[in-house]
């Protein structure tokens, strides 16, 4: 992960370098000097997270983002639902993937408000979901809602 | 003494507060017409009437109103303090004023028109698609306000910028500058994408995450947006110094345009990507927060090397305060947030609208 945030920011500095440099001669190359040297290195705040910005929408095609989601497919292994225990468990891990959390508060929300699981399903398919990821949000949001009922 | 208190301010600045503060200096945008006429006090009692009016029929269709006008009102104010040089209000009283020539009584006027004519085609055409709702209440309203605009003319209270007279092909109905025709239904459009996706927020509709950022989709509104808000406000700022097969439209550079879209887009599908998790209040806040951070310096360097001239009526406007250390206007630093708050809420709204319409028409 961190490899990969090095390689888009130093993409990002290599782009801006270059086109900075074509529009604007020195003055690219200069701005970016200022922004760190004349700021103490204070002005990196700025500079690595609009570089990464940058090096990121140039890769996106040959270094996708797919490292969070790899990691997420192996959490998607759907939740056994033995024990209440197991399956708080296992629903922790699953939250702690981000876009998973998203979801599982998606169906959650959804499920209060008296939807069925039939019409949630349909439009997290639509959404672009896989069916994995979509039943073990749907144990853990489950889980969730039978907890705080009870 | 007192200049401790205030360690950020660069001296220049503090003569500049110190003069408004004794009165040696005048507070910009000033000194302008005031004295308002019958005919104009007679509007502004109708306006608050039909506010109060509004408020009380909303307040029986809707729930939580308040809040609901409140913000459409925060939209309108953000559209009126950014957009304020391009034209004034002149003639409304002392009393109506809220900042230079920004109208408080306007602002509750234009207001409570939108949020009627959402209130009203959301329960009236419930079945429609969010979408078509929102092409219904556009189309709904831009006669409305342009015949506003006309009656605002007529009454002698809304003139137009020089440099807009400049930019407008001189053809006029009733008064008001074709042009006209295309900046109401951009600004109403700003403003009803501002308030529904707040409205999300308010009536805690779910969102259904996407699994993949649809990158494609997002650059296309995100281009859209960005450009129908830079005609508009195309008189305002003049860039300069871009190379010339950059220019598509007087002064507006592909090479700049090109620009804010991709640092929006790219702004909106981090946060999506790396915050999904986010409730969309907070992630509206990452949004602005980053695009503040990048924007901010970037226009300043612009401004700063001569590649963005703001027009004579928005220098005037300009309070002189600079953000320390810098050349920047301290209007400019908060002129871009605010921007981009309307921008980026239009965008997320018909993106939302687009993911989740089978969601948004069944509430």
């Amino acid at each position: 992960m961190f490899g990969k945030f090095v390689l888009r920011t130093i993409v990002g500095v290599i782009v801006y370098l270059f086109f900075g440099t074509i529009f604007t001669g020195s003055a690219a190359g200069q701005l970016l000097a200022v922004a760190v040297i004349c700021t103490g290195g204070v002005g990196l705040i700025i500079v690595i997270p609009a570089c990464y910005a940058i090096g990121a929408l140039c890769t996106f095609w040959c270094i996708p983002f797919e490292e969070g989601r790899a990691r997420q497919t192996t959490r998607y292994a759907p939740v056994k639902t033995q024990s209440n225990a197991t399956a708080l468990d296992a629903s922790k891990s699953v939250a702690t993937s981000h876009s998973q959390a998203a979801l599982e508060d998606y169906i959650a929300s959804e499920l209060s408000r008296g939807m069925v699981w039939d019409t949630i399903h349909k439009r997290c398919l639509r959404a672009g979901w896989p069916e994995a990821p979509l039943k073990s949000a749907f144990e853990a949001a489950k889980q969730r809602s039978f907890h705080e009922r009870f | 003494m007192m200049k401790t208190f205030y360690p950020i301010i660069a001296s220049s600045n503090w003569e500049i507060i110190q003069g408004r503060l004794n009165g040696s200096l005048a507070a910009p945008g000033s000194l302008f017409d005031k004295s308002p006429t019958p005919g104009i006090i007679a509007f502004e009692i109708v306006v608050l009437v039909g506010f109060l009016a509004a408020l009380a029929i909303l307040t029986r269709m809707v729930k939580r109103v308040p809040m609901r006008f409140a913000i459409v009102a925060c939209g309108v104010l953000i559209f009126e303090l950014f957009t304020g040089p391009m034209w004034r209000n002149l003639n409304m009283g002392s009393w109506a004023y809220l900042y230079q020539q920004v109208s408080w009584i306007l602002a509750i006027g234009w207001s409570a028109l939108i949020l009627s004519a959402i209130v009203f085609v959301d329960r009236f055409a419930a079945k429609k698609r969010e979408l078509v709702r929102f092409a219904i209440t556009l189309g709904i309203l831009t006669p409305v306000v342009f015949g506003f605009e006309v009656l605002l003319g007529a009454l002698g209270v809304r003139h137009y910028s020089p440099e807009v007279m400049q930019t407008v092909c001189g053809i006029q109905v009733a008064g008001v500058p074709i042009e006209a025709l295309y900046y109401v239904p951009v600004f109403l459009s700003l403003i009803i994408g501002f308030y529904k996706y707040w409205s999300f927020v308010i009536d805690d509709v779910p969102v259904v995450p996407l699994f993949r950022t649809p990158w494609l989709r997002t650059l296309g509104i995100t281009a859209g947006a960005v450009l129908l808000f830079e005609f508009m406000i195309e008189p305002m700022v003049v860039n300069y110094g871009f190379p010339q097969w950059s220019y598509f439209y007087k002064d507006m550079s592909f090479i700049l345009t090109g620009l804010w879209i991709l640092a929006l887009w790219v702004s909106i599908n981090l946060v999506d990507k790396f915050l999904p998790h986010w409730d969309l209040a907070h992630r509206f806040l990452a949004y602005l927060g980053v695009m503040a951070v990048v924007s901010i310096p970037v226009e300043g360097w612009l401004i700063q090397n001569g590649y963005r001239i703001y027009g004579p009526s928005a220098a005037a406007n300009f309070s002189r305060l600079t953000l320390p250390g810098t050349q920047i206007p301290l209007e400019v630093c908060f002129a871009i947030p605010l921007y981009f708050a309307l921008v980026i809420g239009f965008i997320r709204y018909i993106e939302i609208s687009i993911t989740n319409k089978e969601t948004l028409n069944v509430r």
